[in-house]
């Protein structure tokens, strides 16, 4: 018999903000939430495929409030989690002028909301930052990503590329760095997200 | 202290990478607390970093989120009895519900279990050459892989052996857990063997080389070869080839 693996929502949280077994916390959230999540879209005219697409962008989102310490903890994961997918689908189907299903629509507006989640603009800016980044070379991509996401020393990074010694690891890092500063500058929706949220 | 602007934009990177010693970060503080500039073209650092997170984050959810459906898949296919599930309202939904928990139950123990020493075993059989090409005497190489000389066999083995006593040698490499030793000797033989019409012991040397290639955690290389020999009925490790379970092996890929 398979039982079934228990997170608390304190566990979780934990493990997210500590970045340990994130990859756990992930298929943790997935295996208790994904189905009611999912239905929320299936249930206000969005595919299987929205619902998977919507979900993995509010799977991010919730991550990034988290380790940002700006989840408020008074409230339960599921309920963060129903709020944040409520107003990103919401906005997806405005984006997509759904206008004839707006009765439909309007069930969704009737759930209940959550002043936890973050404001449109905040998530329309990750969005642009993840655009942004793809546009990076893949050199530049893997270097930032090992430095910045996996936090790897310069030593760690020379072992696991084919850069010859640390320094010059050092300057393609900052090169890179330079680069996508500058992309980021040059985005409209980050910038005035930036100056309207002060985030 | 006096920095220009270039100076103090590197210094704040180094604040952002966590590289600075106490002093500078003393001096980082107070720049941006009093130069407006230097505190936007910190936001923005902040942000590009942010995206880095981000892109890496909306990666890895999408690779566990692939991994949910390809177990929520398998259960669905393996299950005899999803016709029932149309027909018999309130007992249907539990039983769907019952599937996509047992799924996902099995995803995350799987997932929190499987260890590249795990699936190799589930898949690794000795390989005993009297048997499987009917050699009665063989080389020496051949006899001392018989006696379980795995030491001898390596040492023996040379350039110039055959493609029958390299591919031992790699078997005998993975007796003594020298995964990467053993794959070049598979991928001599693989190599050798392209310019052949005749390619002995390729399929064979196939199969092993993706065990070592999971021992040596190059999952996307092991998963390309299983799937290859598996679209292949006609392939001596056909069979073998099947217990080397590909959602086991992306599984593994996502703890790397």
């Amino acid at each position: 018999m398979i039982s079934k693996l228990r997170l608390s929502d304190i566990d979780l949280i934990t493990s997210i903000k500590t970045n340990k077994n994130l990859n756990n916390a992930i298929a943790f959230i997935y295996q208790e939430h994904f189905e009611y999540l999912s239905s929320l879209i299936t249930n206000n005219n969005g595919s299987e495929q929205d619902a998977q697409d919507i979900l993995q962008e509010v799977i991010v989102d919730f991550i990034r409030v988290v380790q940002t310490g700006k989840f408020r903890e008074e409230s339960s994961v599921k309920t963060f989690l129903h709020s944040i997918t409520r107003n990103t689908w919401l906005n997806e189907l405005k984006k997509r002028n759904r206008t004839e299903k707006r009765d439909k629509v309007f069930e969704l507006n009737r759930m209940q909301n959550d002043s936890g989640a973050e404001t449109y603009e905040q998530r329309e800016s990750r969005k642009q930052l993840l655009d942004v980044f793809k546009t990076l070379g893949e050199g530049c991509k893997k270097i930032l990503t090992l430095f910045y996401f996996d936090s790897l020393s310069m030593k760690e990074i020379v072992e696991q590329t084919n850069y010859e010694n640390e320094q010059v690891v050092r300057n393609k890092k900052h090169k890179c760095f330079k680069e996508l500063v500058s992309m980021v500058k040059n985005n409209v929706t980050i910038i005035e997200t930036l100056k309207a949220n002060n985030i | 202290m006096t920095y220009d602007f270039n100076t103090n934009i590197d210094l704040i990177e180094k604040y952002i990478d966590g590289s600075v010693n106490d002093e500078e970060k003393t001096i980082v503080e107070e720049l941006l607390n009093n130069n407006a500039d230097l505190q936007e073209e910190y936001e923005y650092m902040r942000m590009a970093v942010e995206s880095v997170k981000i892109a890496a984050l909306h990666k890895q959810v999408g690779n566990i989120a692939e991994a949910y459906k390809e177990g929520k898949n398998n259960t669905t296919v393996t299950n005899s009895k999803p016709a029932k599930v149309r027909s018999m309202g309130f007992y249907a939904m539990r039983a769907a519900a019952a599937i996509v928990v047992v799924s996902a139950s099995y995803i995350a123990i799987q997932y929190a279990t499987i260890t590249p020493d795990k699936l190799y075993a589930s898949a690794f059989e000795d390989y005993n050459p009297s048997i499987t090409r009917g050699v009665s005497k063989g080389t020496d190489i051949e006899q001392l892989y018989k006696m379980g000389n795995w030491d001898g066999v390596l040492s023996a083995v040379s350039n110039e052996s055959l493609p029958k006593e390299k591919f031992l040698a790699g078997v005998s490499a993975l007796q003594l857990n020298k995964a990467d030793v053993a794959a070049d000797y598979f991928n001599q033989v693989i190599e050798t063997n392209k310019t052949l019409s005749e390619k002995p012991y390729t399929q064979e040397s196939e199969f092993y080389l993706a065990l070592a290639l999971i021992r040596l955690q190059n999952y996307d290389a092991a998963k390309k070869l299983v799937n290859t020999i598996k679209a292949n009925p006609e392939h001596a490790y056909y069979n073998q080839a099947k217990k080397i379970s590909t959602f086991k092996t992306t599984l593994l890929s996502f703890k790397k």
